[in-house]
C-alpha cells in the first residue's frame, strides 16, 4: 500500500512539475507568437502628395496622388517610401477645403486599388470584383462593396497653393462603416 | 485512469476502443527497470529533452527568421531586441544546443562505464554516435544562421576544411557554399539543412535509437539492487564531489556562478535524495524513472535560463529613460529584457570587408580548432581529418572489442578511450582559451602573449562594434528597429562614428591632424607619430590641427595664436598671422604707454576675443537655437573697430536693431570677402561647401584641394570643368557618401547616412 501511496504521489509530482514547466516556457511561447500584435499602423498626420498640382486639376478629372512616409517592415526602416495612393479630383473653382475630393484608391471591399475608368465621367472600378463607383465615392449598381469609397481628410499647403496634404489612413475592409485600422 | 462512469471516463473509453492508446500507452510507460530507477539513467531523456526543447524554440524562431544576406541579420536581431521574449526563446535555443553537445558527452561517457556499448547493443551504439553527427552538424549550420561576423568567419574555416578532402573537396564545398564566396545561398542551404533535413534525420535516427534500446532494455550494473542503500555513503560523496568538481571548472572557466552552482546543485540534489530512496528489485519507467527523468530535464531547464539570464552574452540597447508615468511595466520589463543585455549573443553583421577577424567557433569545437595549429604544411589534412576522423572511427570500432572472453577488455577499453577523448577534446579547449588569453594562465598552459594582447584588441573592437550595431539598429521604442533595406552590414559601413575616423584618416589625414580629445574618448587621435606593430609611422601635416574644429575653444586659440602649427601654422593663410602681430605689436605699444592702464586695455581686449569666440562657435546651429543676447553682443564685438575689425574681411550674420522699427532686432547678412564667410560657420552646410569648394572660402592662399564625388565615365568632364573655374585648386576624388560621414563624425552627428539617400538619415 505505501508503494501505491508513493506511485501516487509521484505521479501527482510528474504532472505537477510538467505543468509548471509547460507554464513557464508556455507564456513566452504565446507572446511570442502573437507579438505582431504590437505593431502600428503609420500615418494620421498630414503628409503631402506628390505627383499632383492642385492648380492645374481640372473639373471632375480625377488624378492619382502618392503618399509617401516612412515605412517600417519588421526590422527595416524604408525612410521615405510609398505608403498609399489618392484619387484626387476638383468639384469646384478655387483652392478651398469644398474644391477637391480625396479618396484612398483602396477598394473599401477586399481592399485592391480602384481604376479610374477609361471615360473618366462614368466613375470608378474595382478589377478584382468589379465593384464600382461613382465619382463621388458612392456605389453603382450590383456592388460587392459595403460602402462606398472611403474619403480622407485633407487640407490645402498654406506655404503653396499647388502642394495638397492629406491625412492618410487605412480603414478596416468589408464592413458597412468606415473605421481606421490600426 | 478514468473508467468510473464520468462523461471523461466514457469518453477516454470511447476513444480507447477505437485507438486503443491505452494499450501503446502502457507499452511505453511500463518498461521494466530491474533493480529500480535510478538517478544515473536519466541523461538520454534529458538529451530528447533538450531536442524537443530545440524544435519547439527552433520552429518560434522560424516564424520570424529570414535566410538572407541582407535579411538575416536584422531578423534575428529583431526577435533578440525587439520581439516579446524573443530574446528567451533565441537564447534558449542558443544554449540548448551548447547543452545537447554537452549531454552527448555525459551521456557517452555514461554509456561506456555501464559497458552498454558491447553486445548486444552494437547497434545502439552506432545509432548514437550517427545521432552525434547529426547534433554536431546542427551546431554547424545552425552557428552560421544569424549571419553575424563571427558566424560568417568562423564557419568558413569549416567549409574550407570540407574543401581540403582531397578529389571531391572543393567540389562539395562549391556546392555547400552555393557558388565561390558566402552569400544568399549560403545561408539557403545552410537554412534547410538546420530545419528541413537534418532535424528529421535526428528524428528518425532517435526513433531507432529507443526501438533498439527497448528491445535490449537498460543495462544494470553488476550489483543492480540496494543503490541508495548497501553504497548509500559512497553514492552521495561521489554525488557531491562530481558537484563541486563542476562547479570548480565552470567557474575556473568563466561560468556565472549562478549556471555552475545550478550545475552543482543537480548533483548535491541526486546526493541528498539518495536518503529517501528504498531498496527495490525491480519498478516500472512510470512513474518512478519519469520523474527522475522530469526532475532532471527541469534541472537542465534551469541551468539553460540561467544561461540566458547570466550568460551575459547580448548587448544593452542605451535608450533615453523613459517619461514619468510612461515606464514600462513588469511584462514589458521582461517581454523586452533582450534590450537589456539578457539573451544570446549576436556579433556585428557579417561584413566580406573586414580585415583580420579573429574567427573563432562556438567554445565545443575549439578543441577541432586548436588541433590545426599543431600542424604545419602538408601536415595540415593530418589535423583537419584524419585525426578527427581517425577518433570516430575508434568510437565506431569499440564494441567490436567485447565479444565473448573480451568483454572485460572490451568494458575497459570503451572507457579508456572515450574518457581520453574527453580529456584531450577538454585539455585542447583550454589550450585555445589560454592561447588568447591576454593575461597567462596557470600551469604554463598559454596566453599573456604579445600576440594574445593584440588578439584582444581585435575582440575588444569586434565587440565594441557588435554593441555599436545593435545601438544603430534599435530605435528608443521597442519594437521598431531602424535598418536599411539594404542590409545591416550598411549600419556600420555608414556610420559615421565608425567609419568617420577611418575616412578621415584616408581622406584628409593626409595634411589635417587631429589630436586626442576628451570629447571623443573613443578616438585615440591622429598624431605625428605613431606606433604600430610594423614600427614608427611618421608623418608630416601641412594644415590645421581639426580635432574639436568650431569649438568655442578651437576658435579662441587660433585668435590666440593663428601662427602656431596647430592653427595656421602650417599654411599659407596668412591674414589672420598678420592680424595677431598687428594685435601683439599694438599691445607692446600700450604697455610702454603706460603699463597700468595697458594691461587694462589688454584684458578688455581679451574678453573681447573671448565673446568673439563664444559668437563664432553658435553660428554652426540653425538661427532659431541660438542665444540671441550673445547674436547681439557678438556682432557688436565683430564690428567693434578697436581692434583687428572683424567685418573688413569676414561676412557674418549680423543681429541688430532694425533701423525702422525700435526694439525688433533682424538679421543681415554682411562683411568683407578677403576671409572666409562666418555664415552658418563650423555647420555640416559650412564644412560641405569648405570640402567641396575651399576656394570659394579661402580664395588666394588656400592650397586645399578639391574634394568632389567625381567617378565613372564622366568623371575627366567634371574634372576639367572644375579647373576651369578653379585653375589652382586640384580636385581629388571623394563619394558623397564618404564626405558625409567625414562631416558628421567631424560635427559629431552620429546618425547613419541612410539607405543610399546621400543626405539623409534614420530620424533620431
Amino acid at each position: 500500500m505505501a508503494d501505491q501511496e508513493r506511485r501516487t504521489f509521484l505521479k501527482f509530482c510528474v504532472h505537477g512539475l510538467g505543468a509548471v514547466f509547460a507554464a513557464v516556457l508556455g507564456v513566452p511561447v504565446v507572446s511570442y507568437l502573437i507579438d505582431p500584435r504590437r505593431r502600428q499602423t503609420a500615418g494620421g498626420d498630414l503628409r503631402p502628395v506628390s505627383g499632383i498640382r492642385l492648380t492645374e486639376l481640372r473639373m471632375e478629372i480625377p488624378v492619382q496622388g502618392v503618399i509617401r512616409d516612412i515605412r517600417r517592415d519588421a526590422w527595416t526602416l524604408h525612410p521615405n517610401d510609398t505608403v498609399g495612393r489618392v484619387w484626387v479630383m476638383r468639384t469646384r473653382d478655387g483652392n478651398s477645403a469644398e474644391s477637391f475630393r480625396v479618396f484612398t484608391t483602396e477598394c473599401p471591399h477586399l481592399g485592391c486599388s480602384v481604376n479610374l475608368n477609361s471615360d473618366p465621367s462614368t466613375g470608378y472600378t474595382c478589377p478584382c470584383h468589379n465593384g464600382q463607383f461613382q465619382l463621388d465615392g458612392e456605389r453603382i449598381g450590383h456592388n460587392p462593396a459595403l460602402r462606398g469609397m472611403d474619403s480622407l481628410e485633407f487640407e490645402v499647403d498654406p506655404a503653396d497653393p499647388d502642394q495638397l496634404l492629406v491625412r492618410f489612413l487605412k480603414f478596416r475592409q468589408t464592413l458597412a462603416e468606415k473605421v481606421v485600422r490600426t | 485512469m478514468h473508467k468510473g462512469p464520468t462523461v471523461f471516463g466514457k469518453f477516454f473509453d470511447w476513444v480507447d476502443h477505437r485507438t486503443g492508446y491505452r494499450s501503446f500507452k502502457d507499452a511505453v510507460l511500463l518498461e521494466h527497470i530491474s533493480g529500480g530507477a535510478r538517478w544515473r539513467y536519466v541523461w538520454g531523456s534529458c538529451l530528447a529533452f533538450v531536442f524537443i526543447l530545440q524544435v519547439i524554440t527552433g520552429i518560434m524562431l522560424m516564424w520570424s527568421y529570414s535566410p538572407g544576406d541582407s535579411t538575416a541579420w536584422g531578423s534575428v536581431y529583431f526577435i533578440q531586441y525587439e520581439m516579446d521574449f524573443g530574446w528567451l526563446i533565441r537564447g534558449l535555443h542558443h544554449f540548448g544546443s551548447q547543452t545537447m553537445v554537452v549531454l552527448l558527452g555525459v551521456h557517452m561517457l555514461q554509456v561506456v562505464i555501464a559497458g552498454a556499448h558491447l553486445a548486444p547493443r552494437e547497434f545502439n551504439w552506432w545509432l548514437g554516435l550517427l545521432l552525434m553527427g547529426v547534433v554536431l552538424g546542427l551546431s554547424l549550420t545552425g552557428y552560421l544562421l544569424p549571419w553575424d561576423q563571427k558566424g560568417y568567419f568562423a564557419t568558413q574555416v569549416a567549409t574550407n576544411i570540407l574543401g581540403s578532402i582531397p578529389g571531391i573537396g572543393a567540389f562539395l564545398q562549391k556546392i555547400l557554399v552555393g557558388g565561390p564566396t558566402y552569400g544568399n545561398h549560403t545561408l539557403t542551404h545552410f537554412y534547410t539543412l538546420h530545419v528541413g533535413i537534418l532535424p528529421p534525420l535526428l528524428v528518425l535516427l532517435l526513433v531507432l535509437h529507443l526501438v533498439v534500446f527497448r528491445r535490449h532494455g537498460i543495462t544494470t550494473p553488476p550489483v543492480s539492487h540496494g543503490e541508495g542503500v548497501l553504497n548509500r555513503p559512497v553514492a552521495v560523496v561521489r554525488d557531491f564531489v562530481i558537484g563541486g568538481l563542476i562547479v570548480g571548472v565552470c567557474l575556473f572557466v568563466g561560468v556565472h556562478i549562478v549556471t555552475a552552482l545550478t550545475m552543482g546543485g543537480m548533483f548535491w540534489f541526486f546526493g541528498v535524495s539518495r536518503f529517501f530512496i528504498q531498496k527495490r528489485d525491480v519498478e516500472y519507467f512510470w512513474p518512478g524513472q519519469a520523474f527522475r527523468d522530469l526532475v532532471a530535464c527541469l534541472f537542465i531547464f534551469a541551468i539553460m535560463l540561467t544561461l540566458v539570464i547570466w550568460g551575459g552574452h547580448g548587448n544593452k540597447i542605451e535608450t533615453p529613460p523613459a517619461a514619468e508615468g510612461q515606464e514600462p511595466g513588469l511584462y514589458e520589463r521582461m517581454a523586452q529584457a533582450g534590450r537589456d543585455g539578457l539573451g544570446a549573443n549576436l556579433d556585428a553583421p557579417a561584413d566580406p570587408e573586414t580585415q583580420g577577424y579573429p574567427a573563432r567557433p562556438e567554445w565545443y569545437f575549439l578543441f577541432l580548432f586548436q588541433l590545426l595549429k599543431y600542424f604545419e604544411g602538408p601536415d595540415f589534412l593530418i589535423g583537419a581529418l584524419v585525426i578527427p576522423n581517425g577518433a570516430m572511427l575508434l568510437l565506431f570500432l569499440l564494441p567490436l572489442f567485447g565479444y565473448g572472453s573480451m568483454r572485460k577488455f572490451g568494458h575497459f577499453l570503451g572507457i579508456v578511450v572515450v574518457v581520453s577523448l574527453l580529456l584531450s577534446a577538454g585539455m585542447l579547449t583550454l589550450l585555445a582559451l589560454a592561447e588568447d588569453s591576454p593575461t597567462p594562465y596557470p600551469l604554463n598552459l598559454g596566453g599573456g602573449t604579445k600576440d594574445a594582447r593584440e588578439r584582444k584588441d581585435r575582440f575588444d573592437q569586434a565587440a565594441i562594434e557588435a554593441k555599436r550595431a545593435v545601438q544603430l539598429a534599435a530605435s528608443a521604442k521597442p519594437g521598431e528597429s531602424n535598418i536599411p533595406q539594404e542590409g545591416a552590414r550598411e549600419l556600420l559601413r555608414k556610420d559615421p562614428l565608425t567609419k568617420g575616423p577611418k575616412l578621415f584618416e584616408m581622406h584628409c589625414g593626409v595634411c589635417h591632424k587631429f589630436s586626442p580629445s576628451p570629447n571623443r574618448p573613443d578616438y585615440k587621435g591622429w598624431v605625428e607619430k605613431e606606433v604600430t606593430p610594423t614600427g614608427v609611422i611618421v608623418r608630416v601635416f601641412k594644415a590645421s590641427d581639426l580635432a574639436d574644429y568650431g569649438s568655442e575653444k578651437w576658435i579662441r586659440g587660433l585668435l590666440d595664436a593663428p601662427a602656431d602649427p596647430k592653427n595656421f601654422g602650417l599654411t599659407k593663410l596668412d591674414g589672420m598671422k598678420k592680424w595677431r602681430e598687428k594685435i601683439n605689436e599694438a599691445r607692446a605699444d600700450w604697455l610702454k604707454d603706460n603699463a597700468e592702464e595697458g594691461k587694462r586695455r589688454i584684458a578688455e581686449q581679451e574678453e573681447k576675443f573671448d565673446l568673439i569666440a563664444k559668437w563664432l562657435a553658435q553660428q554652426k546651429l540653425e538661427r532659431k537655437f541660438r542665444d540671441k543676447q550673445l547674436e547681439i553682443e557678438g556682432t557688436k564685438a565683430f564690428e567693434h573697430k578697436g581692434f583687428g575689425y572683424c567685418r573688413s574681411c569676414h561676412t557674418a550674420e549680423l543681429y541688430k536693431e532694425d533701423k525702422k522699427e525700435k526694439g525688433k532686432y533682424v538679421y543681415e547678412e554682411d562683411g568683407g570677402s578677403d576671409g572666409p564667410s562666418f555664415v552658418g560657420y563650423g555647420s555640416q552646410e559650412w564644412i560641405r561647401l569648405m570640402v567641396m569648394s575651399p576656394a570659394l572660402r579661402y580664395e588666394r592662399e588656400n592650397h586645399m584641394p578639391a574634394f568632389r564625388p567625381i567617378d565613372g565615365p564622366g568623371a575627366e568632364a567634371l574634372r576639367q570643368e572644375f579647373q576651369a573655374q578653379f585653375e589652382n585648386t586640384p580636385v581629388m576624388p571623394l563619394s558623397d557618401i564618404d564626405r558625409e560621414l567625414i562631416i558628421r563624425w567631424l560635427t559629431r552627428d552620429y546618425r547613419v547616412v541612410f539607405g543610399g539617400q546621400t543626405i539623409s538619415a534614420a530620424p533620431k
